[in-house]
């Protein structure tokens, strides 16, 4: 992978947080999983009635998550639904709320792997 | 000088002078026949000695220095001495110096003077009577001899040469004239006789006047002779010719046109000398004696108008501007004239007036016949006045019939309804009870003529509220796509019924939202569709078709015009029947009525509507060709300011599978650019990529049966596909859903703007289920231990709204030895910082109810009310961008990290904060 393609999920990030302790980095990847997941399906009530500055607010809540844990794609994804969201663009948001999920997925797909 | 000269051995008399005529001597000889001395001429000039006869002058410079100049000898007195000689002179240059004159002056007869002096005359007549023109002529009657000078040739236009006798000269003459010659050859011309007449002769084609003066005088004592002169006087007789007919003119003018003519000059005194012509004299029925005294005139003039007439005539006299008036004259009999007067002044050579001319009009007849005129236009106003009156009261009355008739059917038509609208509900009841088959289909009939006869009553009510003028108009804003989707759906099913073709077409330029009457623009195209599709049909091989079509003609700030055109190919309506058509109560024909029923006042109702809209309707049809209605309507635009695109930033895929879809594809792409889509088309190979790229895909096919195949595999292969929108023919829509029933199916014929963007819409809009379920996170949920408390009560304050957040810098700090506490937002931070002594704030900057610039700057505020020490509170911003530092230093807070925080980070600044 390219040093600037987004990881699924950098463990690096969270060493430089918390220091090399896996077992606590995988209990904040979790954490983090099920957060999104909660997250994630609020973004898509929002959508479906139309609250598009709220998705906004609730992805930059989200991104900052992600960031911590290293789930970078996810990370840049909240950032570009933060933009369409304030933007009003409808479709865009779409897209980015089912790309998030297909993201989100492969973060778990990672996690349950390590178990 | 000249002593020792030859000058004075010439034995002839010589005066010598120079070129300018001054004397420089004379010779002995000179001196002793003129018996003067040498120095009586000192200083003096020669032209003063010579006196010329012929001119009488004694001393002529200028004749005396042409002589000398051009050396021309000459006759003169020579006066010396107040003795005068006759002399003759000749001159010569001194032949010792060029510059000087010899004059020799020679004495001699008196008779040679004289001589010279009648040749000199002669000469002199002759050159005068050459430069005026004036030939000479001669006839003696006895001898037939006769003299004609050249000038008298040259005037007649004869050449000099020609021989010319008398009888030849008369023959010139023009038969008229020739009369005139034989007065100067009668018995009674005796010697002394004058005569003098004029005559006309051809002369290079042109008549040419002469006239001819003569005396008889007897020649060499006994001969009869005839002399005279000769002068052209074509030039004159022509100028006294035009003059004559001028003045012929001017009185034939003035007397047809009855005008006067009047003038005054300024006499040898200065006062007026007034006259005026018989015409004028005549006008004022004054006497031919009264011609010139101006008080005579001024008696007839009508005392009203006497002042302002005479003042008028002063005012001009004086000013110079012309006179202009009309006045009254009251003759003798009593009658009274009115008389234009007109005038215009001259003046002399040095611009004083001294003359005024004028004419006077009798305008009589004129005013006799405007009299009249206006007496007759009186009469005719008078009986125009009564018959308007009565008209006005007739249209009243009329109108008041009317306004009565219009409420009657009003009243009827609605008392009429609300028993009717009970009728239709008993009749839908029965339908439901259980009935015997006749029964069944006779209540079906009583309730079809049932719902039939409300309609007739609705458009009689409609009708009569129009008539009598309570039908009010609404303005509001609304879609003029959803009138015509409305329309169309309705009517789509009676087409098909048909077999007739409904198309439509939209102007994409028409706005989604306009200011009018939803409701009446609805009625006129219900009306007029639904007259077009009633009365046309699919009939021997010709298919039925019936098009609306709507586009903006004109806009502009204010107004849109938008013109509804609704074609058919159907019966088509005769010219005589078209005059009427909007008359209520009026169909094509008797037989129309029963054929296919209606009361006639549909179009009466929608010709009212669209009158009272601002708007108008054409009509055009050709019996048993069809017709076209073409409805122009004009909206004001909408108050809506903020209109939102319906399918704003979506991204749109358009594939036809039949090549002559293409106009179809290019209206849809019209309407869905005009919506703010991105719109591209694709072939049905790409449908892959088409489905992938874009929010919507619309597949258009119009010929199900020879695409079935490609459809159906495309249905298998993208049938999970939720953005597959497939536009078929309405007439296969069934068809089309029997084979692909999870497809999401749009008519394409017709298909109306709002039925594309609610279908595009629909996709767009769709909710997302994202069926998060399959990330199953129970089982893997391992509880993040809590940080363990060491010895020390917390000291530090966390404001953080997100949990994970929230337990990653609890964890950082516990790592590092420390204690802190937590807080979900801005508000219960200040809760927790009040009620705990920390040592130092960690705070998220973005968080709901409170955000944590705003807490620190509470947190500012109260420390500097309550003089309290100020607490570091350090931001931990999720982007750092430029400007985020200012901003959290302005608001007071001390320090910031980025978000998340690095452990050597929070080390560092807690380092440099927590004391």
């Amino acid at each position: 992978m390219n040093e600037g393609t987004p990881h699924i999920l950098n463990r690096n990030i969270m060493i430089d947080l918390i220091g090399d302790e896996p077992d606590l980095i995988k209990q904040f990847e979790i954490e983090f999983l099920k957060q999104a997941k909660v997250s994630l399906q609020k973004m898509a009530d929002m959508y479906n009635t139309s609250r598009l500055h709220e998705i906004t607010q609730e992805a930059h809540f989200l991104k900052t998550s992600a960031k911590a844990v290293g789930a970078e794609q996810i990370s840049h994804l909240l950032q570009a639904l933060e933009i369409s969201g304030s933007a009003h663009n409808k479709p865009e948001c779409r897209k980015l709320i089912l790309k998030t999920k297909v993201a989100l997925q492969q973060i778990y797909g990672v996690i349950t792997n390590d178990q | 000088m000249y002593q020792q000269s030859p000058l004075n051995l010439i034995p002839f008399p010589i005066l010598v002078c120079n070129k300018l005529g001054g004397i420089s001597g004379t010779n002995p000889c000179f001196r002793d026949t003129f018996k003067v001395s040498s120095n009586n001429f000192n200083e003096m000039m020669a032209h003063t000695l010579f006196n010329f006869f012929d001119i009488g002058l004694t001393s002529c410079q200028p004749r005396f220095l042409e002589h000398l100049n051009n050396r021309d000898n000459f006759l003169s007195y020579l006066v010396i001495n107040a003795k005068k000689f006759s002399v003759s002179v000749n001159i010569s240059f001194n032949p010792d110096n060029p510059n000087e004159y010899w004059l020799l002056v020679s004495p001699c007869c008196e008779s040679q003077l004289q001589t010279s002096l009648i040749k000199n005359k002669l000469h002199r007549l002759n050159h005068a009577m050459k430069g005026a023109d004036i030939g000479t002529w001669e006839y003696t009657p006895e001898t037939e001899m006769s003299y004609f000078s050249l000038k008298l040739k040259g005037i007649i236009g004869i050449k000099p040469a020609t021989q010319l006798s008398w009888h030849q000269f008369k023959a010139l003459v023009i038969e008229e004239d020739k009369a005139n010659f034989e007065l100067l050859t009668k018995q009674e011309c005796k010697p002394g006789t004058r005569l003098s007449f004029e005559f006309r002769i051809y002369k290079a084609g042109k008549i040419c006047w002469f006239k001819l003066n003569s005396e008889a005088f007897l020649s060499d004592g006994e001969k009869f002779t005839i002399t005279g002169s000769l002068i052209d006087c074509t030039e004159e007789k022509e100028n006294m010719i035009a003059l004559r007919d001028a003045i012929e003119s001017k009185n034939l003018a003035l007397e047809a046109g009855n005008i006067g003519n009047w003038r005054a000059e300024l006499d040898e005194n200065q006062q007026w000398a007034w006259d005026w012509d018989l015409r004028a004299n005549d006008m004022f029925a004054l006497q031919p004696s009264d011609i010139g005294q101006l008080q005579k005139w001024v008696d007839r003039l009508h005392p009203e108008d006497s002042d302002a007439v005479l003042e008028a005539i002063q005012h001009s006299l004086k000013t110079g501007e012309s006179f202009s008036k009309q006045y009254r004259t009251i003759l003798p009999s009593g009658e009274i004239k009115y008389i234009l007067g007109k005038g215009k002044v001259g003046r002399n050579k040095v611009n004083r007036i001294t003359r005024i001319d004028g004419v006077c009009i009798d305008q009589s007849p004129i005013f006799k016949a405007q009299e009249e005129l206006q007496k007759i236009n009186d009469e005719l106003e008078a009986r125009v006045n009564l018959r308007t009156l009565e008209l006005q009261q007739a249209k009243e009355k009329a109108e008041q019939a009317n306004q009565t008739k219009s409420e009657f059917l009003s009243m009827m038509s609605h008392e009429l309804r609300t028993p009717m609208n009970a009728v239709i509900g008993s009749l839908d009841l029965l339908t439901l009870s259980e009935q015997s088959p006749e029964s069944t289909e006779l209540i079906e009939t009583a309730g079809t003529s049932a719902i039939n006869l409300v309609t007739i009553l609705n458009d009689i009510l409609d009708i009569s509220k129009i008539e009598s003028g309570k039908l009010q108009l609404e303005e509001q804003d609304y879609s003029i796509a959803d009138t015509i989707d409305n329309v169309v759906k309705i009517f789509q099913p009676v087409a098909n019924k048909k077999s007739v073709v409904l198309d439509v077409e939209e102007d994409p330029y028409i706005p989604r939202f306009v200011e009018g009457d939803a409701l009446r623009v609805r009625q006129v195209l219900f009306n007029l569709l639904g007259n077009a599709i009633k009365f046309t049909s699919s009939l021997d091989g010709r298919e039925g078709e019936v098009k609306l079509k709507a586009e903006v003609i004109e806009h502009d700030n204010i107004m849109y015009r938008i013109a509804f055109t609704i074609t058919d190919n159907g019966i088509g309506i005769d010219k005589e029947t078209q005059k009427k058509l909007f008359t209520p109560f009026t169909q094509a024909q008797r037989s129309t009525t029963r054929k296919y029923g209606g009361t006639g006042l549909g179009l009466a109702i929608c010709g009212k509507l669209i009158s009272l809209m601002g708007g108008h309707i054409e009509l055009s049809s050709i019996l048993g060709e069809g017709s076209s209605f073409r409805v122009e309507l004009p909206f004001y635009h909408s108050k809506k300011a903020d209109e939102k695109f319906q399918l704003a930033s979506s991204k749109i895929a358009l594939i036809q599978l039949c090549n002559h879809l293409e106009q179809r594809s290019s209206n849809i792409k019209k309407h869905l650019v005009a919506e703010k889509s991105r719109v591209a088309h694709y072939d049905i190979a790409d449908i892959n990529l088409a489905i992938a790229e874009n929010d919507a895909v619309l597949l258009l096919c119009c010929n199900l049966d020879a695409y079935q195949q490609t459809l159906l595999d495309t249905y298998q292969d993208h049938q999970l596909a939720s953005n597959l929108i497939i536009g078929v023919l309405s007439s296969q829509i069934s068809q089309t859903r029997r084979l692909m029933p999870q497809s999401l199916l749009v008519s394409i014929d017709p298909m109306t703007r709002s039925q594309l963007v609610a279908s595009i819409k629909k996709v767009i809009d769709q909710e997302i289920c994202l069926a998060l379920d399959e990330i199953e996170t129970d089982n893997l949920m391992i509880s993040i231990n809590k940080p363990t408390s060491k010895n020390k009560h917390p000291d530090i304050l966390i404001v953080e709204d997100n949990p994970l957040n929230q337990k990653l810098i609890a964890k950082q700090l516990a790592a590092l030895g420390y204690q802190c506490d937590l807080a979900d937002d801005g508000l219960h931070g200040i809760e927790k910082w009040r009620a705990i002594d920390y040592k130092i704030i960690l705070t998220d900057c973005h968080m709901p109810n409170l955000d944590g610039y705003h807490m620190t700057k509470k947190i500012r505020d109260i420390e500097q009310q309550q003089q309290q020490k100020s607490i570091p509170i350090i931001a931990i911003t999720g982007a750092a961008m430029r400007g985020d530092a200012e901003y959290c230093y302005s608001m007071g807070m001390n320090d910031f990290v980025s978000k998340p925080i690095i452990l050597s980070d929070l080390k560092k600044v807690l380092k440099k904060w927590y004391t």
